[in-house]
């Protein structure tokens, strides 16, 4: 019953919440009487003659065979229409599917006939934020609180909508209360996040001590000691910094960063000797550490060594540089992007391929916006001038250029290239179904 | 035989004597903390609309989102006229996409009506005059910053205003009369100019001019998402190099910037300050810019700037990451004699300031200071070192407000107009905001850019001026009680640029030295008053006064009264005072 640090947050439904705090209390025989009402009431547990169904579907969309669980899953509904778990299955293979509207019509009709059902709120919850109704997402989770207030999981989601929104006062109070609610595993990433966004917020003693309580959950974790240390730093506390620093590296001594830190840190406090010393072996651990360069440059230079602090400098802006250059490409990707979705918005879809042609030339390796332009010329019938694109991210790894590959060679009447990629699309998304990926 | 009552009268003298000379030690000689006066609470009020300035900055803001609309508008206190009372200049901006908004822009020429404003029932009332239509001032181009100097040493100070388009020289003729004279001046680049300083770069007697200069507006540039479109970062812009403009002495100035070693363009221009910052005798020049890393460039002497910031340790944070550099100001915050510098940056990168250490080198204060978790929040724009509670050492203020209009839309907690800081320094280099008990002019929440010093009632203690973009400018007077003593130096160069710009003042009380230079354009698109203002706190008397003139002359004046305000002639001391008028 122990938590395992270091993992995204993993929350007890919120009916097996009481059961797990009777554990936690030591209440035993009244925590193992609370757990079995718990099991008896939850629709996942169920083994009536639904279970058999369920197993089937589970099993043929790990074998990638959606549509056959669709049809399993549709009978099954139409002979239990109360199963609430029948039919949250039904719906994310639905949303397998990308038929979000069917997929929602089940959640929906679950949730009517047991409203407790917390799964099948926060299953509801992600195929609204996936078709892009993040209002009705955060209306759904709101009442899913008020309703299941311990729901762990219900605060963690809606925690990450407002931090994906921007709405940081709100993200750290939900997180807050997740963090209160039992956390099977992770509750460190909480105290993590909690700590990133208060730092955000300017407010470093409460970051501090969130950072202080993910230590407490997890004490070996180098990382967290180094962020702590840079806390510190940040508020002033050069000794609590330096003390954090040495924890971390007693976990981690070759970790580069806290090396850095520990130079910048040596440096405020004019120990120059001591910070030459650090910021070498971060920059010998990492040579390509901006910040461990900038801390030795300037401490050599501190020390009188000033050929060495200049060299350092110079090779300190010439880290600068390509790190901006990276920048500004990701930067202009970013705008032709945005220009694009714009030109989409006006159903403009030769405009928009056109800025993400110009976008190929800043584009990561992953194929990502060449398989974008690709299909941007497909819905602008430019079928001749998707296919090298969609080829290109294909290569590169972007295999949903398949799909719009078998379009295109479709149009172009040239129906056995456009099987073998509808082959090779149905392949690449029966594999992702069995590892768990849904294709959206 | 001796007189008893000579005796008596003798003992009597000599215990008064004795007394006196101990009230004199506590007074000026004693620590430093006989010198403060006690902490009294501020009273900034905003005697804006009391004082007649009816100015609302025109921004042009526009669907299109053009860079220039979020950047303005600058602001500065002069004396055009010569009367001893402050005058004050506010820089408007237009549309750079509609003509019928941009009709509507018009600079403004304050004049303080000074004494004849004085004595009446509410004694600021409507001090300032509009006397814009007379001056021959006229609104052309899309306005940014101002800058004002007497470059051509006829005794009445010049003006100069940024633009997006040519900027423009405007000769001050008297009489309230000015005539732009850019062309023949040779000064009207078409860069996005931004701040802009005068001093003398060559110490020959004649006020040099440096002109930031942005970025390439470039107006296809889109930005912002899906929720909406917004002002691009600076990133998206390519940068454009700077001006420098040396005085022939004859009206004309040459464009020095490729021989001076300013020609560059990986800089992003914005903020300005000239100062010598390592007492050698030649002002140097710090550029704070927007996400590339700032400039120091070190006066090497003969024409030439070398650019030192990256060893002198002000190129960058002290984790070696650029910042949003943005207004700038120069001054000893930590009462070493040695001149330091604040930047302003972007909201949640906390404005910073750099500690002279001498040698040329400087450290990153900002956290320790006190300064970085007070102004993280924030977005900062103009900035001074002043001593606004007369204690004798160097506070701040800060003018805030985002650049994005739209910015809850993409944080939450971001605000587009946001409140100024006022921080107190506590006496150790440690900085305290005090904002929200300073008076209701701080509690004002508006989307400032440039903050202005002076005094505008000549009462000794340093009233403030606020741009804001696309709303009224603030005028926030110091209407505190209670006050220290205070000592005013207006500096009148003779072998030296009039106005003695450039020129570092020491003032000696008891066993501190209160190290000011004088500076034409620092904050951000703006200029402080160029005369040097002294908080004294309790004392009386500044033991020692030493202006070292950028011809190099240094002058030792002593036993200065406080509660004046004084003019210094190169060589000549003291010519003129005036008793300060304390409330």
């Amino acid at each position: 019953m122990r938590e395992t640090p270091g993992a995204a947050p993993v929350y007890v439904p919120a009916r097996y919440a009481d059961g797990f705090r009777l554990v936690h209390a030591g209440r035993y025989d009244e925590a193992a009487a609370a757990l079995q009402q718990a099991i008896e009431r939850d629709p996942l547990a169920a083994t009536d003659e639904t279970l058999d169904e369920r197993v089937h579907a589970a099993a043929a969309m790990r074998e990638g065979s959606l549509t056959g669980a669709i049809a399993r899953l549709e009978r099954a509904v139409a002979q239990r229409p109360d199963a609430t778990e029948l039919r949250r299955m039904l719906a994310m293979a639905y949303a397998g599917d990308e038929r979000y509207g069917q997929s929602l019509e089940q959640l929906s009709a679950a949730i009517q006939r047991d409203g407790r059902d917390e799964r099948s709120r926060l299953t509801s919850v992600e195929i609204l934020i996936a078709s892009g109704q993040t209002d009705a997402a955060e209306r759904l989770l709101v009442e899913t609180i008020a309703l299941l207030p311990e729901s762990g999981q219900a605060y963690y989601r809606l925690a990450r909508l407002y931090q994906a929104q921007s709405r940081i006062r709100e993200a750290i109070a939900a997180f807050t209360s997740s963090a209160e609610r039992p956390v099977l595993v992770g509750r460190d990433s909480l105290y993590e996040t909690i700590a990133a966004l208060r730092v955000s917020e300017g407010e470093f003693g409460d970051a501090i001590a969130a950072s202080r309580v993910e230590l407490e959950v997890n004490p070996n974790n180098a990382a967290a000691h180094r962020r702590l240390g840079d806390l510190y730093a940040q508020d002033g506390r050069l000794g609590e910094s330096l003390a954090e620093f040495a924890a971390a590296l007693f976990i981690d001594p070759r970790d580069a960063d806290t090396h850095a830190s520990r130079a910048q840190t040596l440096l405020r406090m004019s120990r120059f000797a001591d910070a030459v010393a650090a910021a070498r072996t971060a920059v010998t651990l990492r040579p390509s550490h901006e910040a461990a360069h900038y801390a030795l440059g300037t401490a050599l230079l501190r020390t009188g060594k000033t050929d060495e602090g200049l060299a350092t400098l110079q090779k300190f802006e010439q880290l600068q540089a390509a790190a901006r250059a990276r920048r500004d490409a990701e930067w202009q990707l970013k705008l032709l992007k945005e220009q694009a979705v714009e030109q989409v918005a006006r159903q403009d879809y030769r405009a928009a391929a056109d800025l993400l042609r110009r976008a190929v030339a800043y584009a990561p390796p992953d194929g990502s916006v060449h398989l974008a332009a690709g299909a941007l010329l497909i819905k602008a019938g430019e079928y001749e001038d998707a296919i090298p694109l969609l080829q290109e991210a294909v290569a590169r790894e972007a295999l949903e250029a398949h799909r719009y590959l078998a379009e295109a060679y479709a149009a172009l009447h040239r129906d056995d290239e456009s099987r073998a990629h509808q082959a090779a699309y149905d392949a690449v998304k029966g594999a992702r179904l069995r590892r768990g990926v849904a294709i959206q | 035989m001796t007189d008893p009552l000579a005796w008596r009268w003798t003992a009597g003298k000599a215990l008064a004597y004795a007394l006196g000379l101990v009230l004199f030690l506590a007074v000026a000689h004693v620590d430093e903390s006989a010198l403060v006066a006690q902490s009294v609470a501020m009273n900034f009020v905003d005697a804006t609309d009391q004082a007649g300035i009816e100015f609302t900055h025109v921004n042009g803001a526009s669907a299109q989102k053009h860079i220039a609309e979020t950047m303005g508008s600058g602001a500065l206190f002069f004396d055009f006229d010569n009367d001893g009372w402050l005058d004050l200049f506010l820089v408007d901006g237009g549309s750079v996409t509609d003509p019928a908004i941009a009709k509507r822009a018009r600079h403004r020429l304050y004049r303080n009506r000074g004494a004849g404003a004085a004595g009446t029932a509410a004694s600021a009332s409507r001090r300032f005059e509009d006397v814009t239509a007379a001056s021959g001032i006229q609104h052309r181009e899309y306005g940014m910053g101002a800058c004002a100097a007497d470059y051509d040493n006829d005794d009445r100070v010049d003006l100069f205003v940024t633009n997006l388009g040519p900027d423009v020289l405007y000769h001050n003729d008297g009489h309230g009369a000015f005539t732009d004279v850019t062309r023949r001046a040779g000064v009207g680049s078409n860069l996005l100019g931004a701040s802009c300083a005068f001093a003398d770069i060559d110490n020959d007697g004649d006020v040099d001019l440096f002109v930031a200069n942005y970025v390439d507006p470039d107006p296809s540039k889109v930005c912002g998402d899906a929720r909406a479109r917004a002002y691009c970062r600076p990133d998206v812009y390519a940068g454009v190099p700077s001006a420098l403009y040396r005085n022939n002495g004859d009206g004309t100035f040459t464009d020095v910037t490729k021989t001076s070693g300013l020609d560059r363009s990986d800089g992003k221009a914005l903020g300005v300050v000239f100062a010598d910052y390592d007492s050698d005798g030649r002002v140097d020049l710090f550029v704070a810019n927007d996400l590339t890393r700032n400039f120091l460039y070190h006066n090497e002497g003969n024409g030439v700037f070398k650019e030192v910031g990256l060893p002198a340790g002000v190129a960058v944070a002290s984790d070696g990451r650029v910042r949003a550099g943005m207004g700038t100001d120069v001054g000893d915050y930590d009462g070493d004699g040695k001149l330091d510098l604040v930047v302003t940056n972007f909201e949640s990168e906390a404005h910073s300031v750099f500690r002279n250490l001498g040698g040329g080198l400087f450290a990153d204060g900002t956290f320790e200071s006190g300064l970085g978790p007070a102004t993280l929040p924030f977005l900062g724009f103009g900035v001074a070192f002043l001593d606004y509670d007369n204690d004798t050492d160097l506070d701040l203020v800060i003018a805030n407000g985002h650049v994005l209009d739209n910015t809850s839309l993409f944080k939450s907690t971001s605000k587009y107009a946001q409140r100024n800081l006022l921080l107190r320094n506590e006496g150790h280099g440690r900085f305290t905001e005090v904002g929200r008990q300073s008076g209701p002019g701080f509690a004002l929440e508006k989307v400032s850019r440039t903050v202005v010093t002076g005094d505008i009632d000549n009462d000794g203690d340093l009233d403030l001026l606020v741009s804001n973009n696309g709303q009224s400018a603030d005028l926030l007077r110091n209407d505190t009680e209670g006050l220290g003593n205070a000592l005013r130096v207006k500096l009148r160069g003779r072998q030296s640029n009039r106005d003695g710009i450039g020129a570092l003042v020491v003032a000696t009380v008891g066993s501190r030295r209160l190290v000011r230079e004088v500076r034409a354009g620092s904050s951000y698109l703006g200029q402080h008053d160029v005369r040097v203002h002294f908080g004294l706190g309790r004392a009386s008397v500044v033991d020692r006064l030493d202006v070292r003139w950028p011809s190099g002359r240094v002058d030792v004046l002593k036993a200065i009264a406080s509660q004046q305000d004084v003019t210094v002639a190169e060589g000549a001391g003291i010519v003129d005072s005036h008793p300060l008028n304390r409330r």
